[in-house]
């Protein structure tokens, strides 16, 4: 399946989705003007990946400096998704990067795990290598 | 499952929202034609979506709150460096004042020193003079009264502290014209903000936030400009000014 990348912008978040090299991964800041927009293709790439049949193991990476409200919702769609991988039996795993010092980011996390019912690691994030 | 998202004045909405509330309507419309097993199983799925939204709307106040909570603190935080941007440029002010006052009182010292001195060259000169053409004076105001000559020596000795007060009000006068026409050029040429965001490296801070109230923010910053300076920033602004001032001083005495 083709890749997906996404430059992150001052507003939009760097997206890497490439099942060749196993990466899933949404870093940086999330607050476009339009989510849904920014949103769908990703939501429709996880949705043909599952419907294809993808059997490999998932890791998906959440490395989030900030988001706003219209955004977590779709970063719950795409945990739905994810949890839709996991009833297929595919192995997933969800990592929820923070700052030590983020605590927004940390309780964020914290809500999604609460909801999702896929392994969901919170993982803190070397401040030193970020400077 | 499809996800068509739709978009509507810019708030994403998933149709699946609509979709439970539609089986539902459906449901209670057809509650007579549905057979028990059929409507325990659509009820199952309702409440399953059911809970999926109560979820969603719980997690959406959460981290809706959360933002609100953020910005609230960066408006308080912005006011406070505000407040505290006040305190520093009135500190600023006195500071200004301060030093404007010691070097008026040095110049006037360094005036006063100036004049003395030319009064004292003036008297040496005028008793050498005066001893040189002694006899020529004596010749000229011969037959006159003693107690006149006298009294001319001891007028051009009293008259030399008059004359020095006046001789240092002059070069004081002059040296405060100068002095005030420097600060005008200087003031023409400097832009304070530039300065000091180059001699402290004053931090930016930074709003992340992108919601309706960052309007609100960014005025705010705007209004109120973010400079972070610490008493030890003011200290280091107090001695640079101070330095900079002594060397002028210095320059001029030379």
């Amino acid at each position: 399946m083709k890749a997906i990348y996404i430059q992150a912008t001052q507003d939009t978040p760097q997206v890497t989705l490439d099942t060749q090299k196993g990466i899933f991964e949404i870093k940086g800041n999330s607050y476009p003007e339009n989510s849904a927009q920014f949103y769908n293709p990703i939501i429709e790439w996880l949705q043909e990946l599952l419907a294809n049949g993808y059997n490999n193991k998932l890791v998906f990476d959440f490395n989030f400096d900030y988001f706003n409200t219209s955004s977590a919702k779709f970063i719950l769609e795409i945990l739905r998704i994810l949890e839709e991988f996991q009833e297929k039996n595919i192995e997933t795993l969800v990592r929820w990067h923070y700052f030590e010092d983020d605590i927004d980011i940390f309780e964020s996390g914290e809500d999604y795990k609460s909801i999702v019912s896929i392994p969901f690691e919170l993982i803190p994030r070397d401040d030193t290598l970020y400077l | 499952m499809s996800v068509e998202i739709s978009s509507t004045n810019n708030q994403p909405k998933l149709p699946k929202d609509t979709e439970t509330i539609n089986q539902l309507e459906n449901l209670i419309n057809n509650l007579d034609n549905i057979p028990p097993e059929e409507l325990k199983s659509q009820l199952q799925i309702f409440a399953k979506n059911h809970k999926k939204l109560l979820q969603e709307v719980k997690l959406l106040t959460s981290v809706g709150d959360r933002l609100q909570k953020k910005i609230k603190s960066a408006n308080e935080m912005l006011q406070e460096q505000a407040e505290e941007i006040r305190k520093i440029n009135k500190d600023l002010q006195d500071k200004n004042i301060e030093l404007q006052f010691t070097i008026d009182e040095l110049t006037k010292a360094k005036a006063g020193k100036r004049a003395t001195t030319i009064i004292l060259i003036f008297a040496i000169a005028l008793f050498i003079v005066t001893e040189v053409l002694e006899s020529t004076f004596e010749a000229f105001f011969k037959g006159a009264n003693m107690l006149i000559i006298y009294g001319f020596k001891v007028f051009l000795a009293v008259g030399f502290k008059p004359i020095e007060g006046l001789l240092e009000k002059a070069i004081i006068a002059k040296e405060m014209k100068r002095q005030r026409m420097e600060l005008e050029q200087q003031q023409k040429s400097i832009n304070p903000k530039e300065i000091i965001n180059k001699n402290l490296n004053v931090p930016k801070i930074e709003v992340k936030n992108k919601t309706n109230s960052e309007n609100l923010t960014n005025e705010t910053n705007n209004a109120n400009p973010s400079y972070e300076m610490t008493s030890e920033d003011i200290a280091k602004l107090e001695r640079k000014l101070k330095r900079e001032t002594m060397k002028k001083m210095g320059e001029n005495r030379e």
